[in-house]
């Protein structure tokens, strides 16, 4: 029976073969990021050797310039003076014990640098994105249920006007309002100076600092994170809400949700478990892109709010031409782009009993 | 078996008395049914036939109370003896798919792709039953078996794109059911199927009725179908009731010219298909006087000039016939 045999291979799959197949399709999908992250050296190289302007006038003063032998020391110290096919092999060499070279700029390890900026960007991006995705799904499917009607209308002139606000600009004038004005927030930083960082866990000061018991410190640090976090999610729920209005408008003309209305179930039963589970798929995959550009976003939030994350650390390595820095940055931003697809591709699969990961 | 108390001797399930409904348009309410009267009785298939557009389905979401938002509805809808229109939302939510329940025209479309079948089948029998979810899910099995789908305790733990569509449809049903509604529309439900598939959806409906004591409301634009199906049928046209009567007497002599071109634009038997010149117009497009006039070829002058109503032989209603025709009206009026 062809009924049977379904089921049977269905059944299946949702026990012991799906555990030992998605560990395959896991593996293999690292396999690929491994060679994803090998062309993004290639090509962060290739970039950073094609951008105009030179690592040494960047990095020495003036006077040191002026001195053959100061520059020729440098460009050996740095392998500047060898082919690039050289230079890159060599990269790749130290990259693979570990190695991201040292930083022209501060002169440490770039893996040290991005171990004390990275947890400071996750403090930002990670809260801000989970506010976009919340408020996003809710004010879209508020307007999608009131198509026409004036809160739709209002709703999709507030996401215009957040969508096409300039990032920076928001938060200066935030800051403005905010620390200025009002006096609520502080003015940038990660925490004010009467206190000391907590003891080093996840690299999140909030978090550190709840684990060390040190409540003064931890709200602190929220104050520090509030505002750049909403700046932050103001054009990634923006964009959130106009793409889940127009999921949940296509999803609310099907049959199924009809049928969910006739068989009498409770308003809010159809719209969390039938509306939005239908839109979830969707809603996934606007919340990856959202996540990349907010990812862009903290760069210049970051300068304006004076935050040690890598946006920031991005942005001086670029102004130095600082090349090492510049690619380990490129190195993470990758790496970040890799999980986010590989936990994207493995959520469709808890969403939508229709797609099997092979 | 707990007995409720019978209002009426033949069990009358439905009663719908000069519905009429508007849809808010760009230019202004836009009329969709027009003065639309009919009844469906337990254990009684009672077919509505008309082409797309008529007003079938919408006298079905009437029923539901799932009108689009600025619908105006005047006429009354009584189940079971209470008057629809006076339910508030919970009474009205509690009719649907307890009392009344739909069955749509595409299973595929009409199932949720991402929720188990057993979650589909057992989500409003809790609401409505409150029935916990060791019962429910034992209702479910009863009820898969009920609509002969093989392993059902499996099925429970399926989704949707693992069946067929003729499987889905059961599906469904068995969905439609599991609240003991007493009323159940169809709206086209082997439309979108193979034809072979579609005789075993009608012997379904069939049993079920005469098992369960079921009333169908069964919605169709083939009027073939209904033949072995339905005890009495509604012809609808341009929103309104044209024709009506015992099916077998409908089929075999239409009075209503409309319902002549329908049958006749069935091929059946080597016939020559005729198909109905013109096209159908909606309740919106009627025009004044008899709405099928421009397409009817008995017209005559007076029928572009005043609408006829449904009238029925020897001024009774129930199960009598009835033509909406000047022309050919009701008994001896040709």
């Amino acid at each position: 029976m062809l009924l049977r045999s379904v089921l049977h291979r269905s059944v299946l799959h949702r026990s012991a073969v799906l555990r030992s197949a998605l560990l395959r399709y896991v593996l293999r999908r690292l396999a690929i990021a491994a060679g994803l992250l090998l062309g993004s050296t290639l090509v962060g190289f290739a970039l950073v050797q094609a951008v105009p302007g030179d690592p040494v006038a960047a990095n020495l003063s003036d006077q040191a310039l002026g001195d053959p032998a100061a520059v020729a020391a440098f460009r050996a110290k740095w392998g500047l003076d060898r082919p690039l096919p050289m230079q890159y092999l060599a990269y790749l060499g130290n990259l693979l014990q570990g190695d991201l070279g040292t930083s022209q700029q501060t002169g440490r390890p770039v893996l040290a640098d991005l171990l004390d900026h990275v947890p400071a960007t996750i403090e930002l991006v990670l809260p801000a994105i989970v506010l976009s995705v919340v408020l996003g799904t809710a004010i879209g499917m508020y307007a999608a249920l009131r198509q026409g009607r004036a809160g739709d209308q209002a709703v999709r002139v507030g996401a215009l006007l957040g969508l096409s606000t300039p990032q920076f600009w928001l938060s200066v004038l935030a800051l403005y309002l905010f620390f200025y004005v009002l006096g609520v927030s502080p003015n940038g930083g990660r925490l004010s100076p009467q206190f000391s960082p907590p003891p080093r866990v996840t690299g999140m000061y909030s978090l550190d600092a709840l684990l060390a018991g040190q409540l003064d410190v931890a709200w602190d640090a929220v104050q520090h994170i509030a505002l750049p976090v909403l700046v932050l999610s103001v054009v990634t729920t923006a964009t959130l809400v106009r793409f889940v209005r127009s999921a949940i408008l296509e999803v609310l003309r099907k049959d199924y949700i009809a049928a969910a209305y006739a068989k009498g179930l409770p308003a809010r039963t159809v719209l969390l478990r039938h509306l939005l589970r239908a839109g979830l798929v969707q809603i996934i995959t606007m919340t990856s892109l959202a996540f990349a550009s907010m990812l862009a976003g903290t760069v210049l939030v970051e300068s304006v709010f004076s935050w040690p994350g890598v946006g920031e650390y991005a942005y001086a390595s670029a102004s130095a031409l600082d090349r090492p820095a510049i690619l380990g940055v490129c190195l993470f931003v990758a790496a970040v782009y890799i999980v986010v697809n590989l936990a994207v591709d493995l959520l469709y699969g808890v969403a939508d009993p229709r797609i099997r990961l092979t | 078996m707990p007995t409720t108390p019978d209002t009426s001797p033949p069990a009358e399930l439905l009663r719908v008395e000069r519905l009429a409904v508007t849809l808010r348009g760009p230019r202004g309410p836009v009329p969709i049914l027009t003065d639309v009267t009919l009844s469906a009785s337990a254990g009684e298939i009672v077919g509505i036939a008309g082409e797309s557009g008529s007003g079938k389905s919408m006298t079905a979401r009437a029923l539901l109370g799932l009108l689009p938002r600025g619908a105006e509805v005047s006429g009354t809808m009584l189940f079971q003896g209470r008057d629809l229109s006076t339910l508030d939302r919970r009474g009205r939510q509690r009719v649907r798919g307890a009392g009344i329940a739909m069955v749509f025209q595409d299973p595929t479309a009409a199932l949720h792709p991402m929720l188990s079948i057993g979650r589909q089948l057992t989500e409003h029998m809790r609401a409505h039953l409150g029935v916990s979810r060791r019962e429910a899910a034992k209702r479910a099995v009863e009820l898969l078996d009920q609509v002969r789908i093989p392993n059902a305790a499996k099925v429970l733990r399926a989704y949707p794109h693992q069946f067929s569509g003729g499987q889905l449809q059961r599906i469904a049903i068995a969905s439609a059911l599991a609240a003991r509604p007493r009323l159940l529309i169809a709206d086209e439900p082997t439309t979108a199927l193979d034809v072979t598939v579609q005789a075993g959806i009608l012997a379904l409906l069939e049993s079920l009725r005469a098992e369960m004591g079921l009333g169908v409301l069964f919605v169709t634009h083939d009027l073939g179908v209904l033949a072995a199906l339905a005890s009495r049928t509604y012809v609808y046209y341009a929103g309104r009731i044209v024709e009506t009567g015992p099916t077998a007497g409908l089929l075999r002599a239409p009075r209503h010219p409309y319902t002549r071109a329908l049958l006749e634009a069935r091929a059946e038997d080597g016939a020559v298909m005729r198909p109905i010149a013109g096209r159908p117009v909606n309740a919106a497009e009627a025009p004044p006087g008899c709405p099928f006039a421009p397409r009817c070829p008995d017209r005559e002058d007076r029928c572009e000039k005043s609408a006829p109503v449904l009238a029925y032989d020897d001024g009774e209603r129930d199960g009598r016939r009835g033509s909406a025709c000047l022309v050919h009206g009701t008994g001896g009026a040709r």
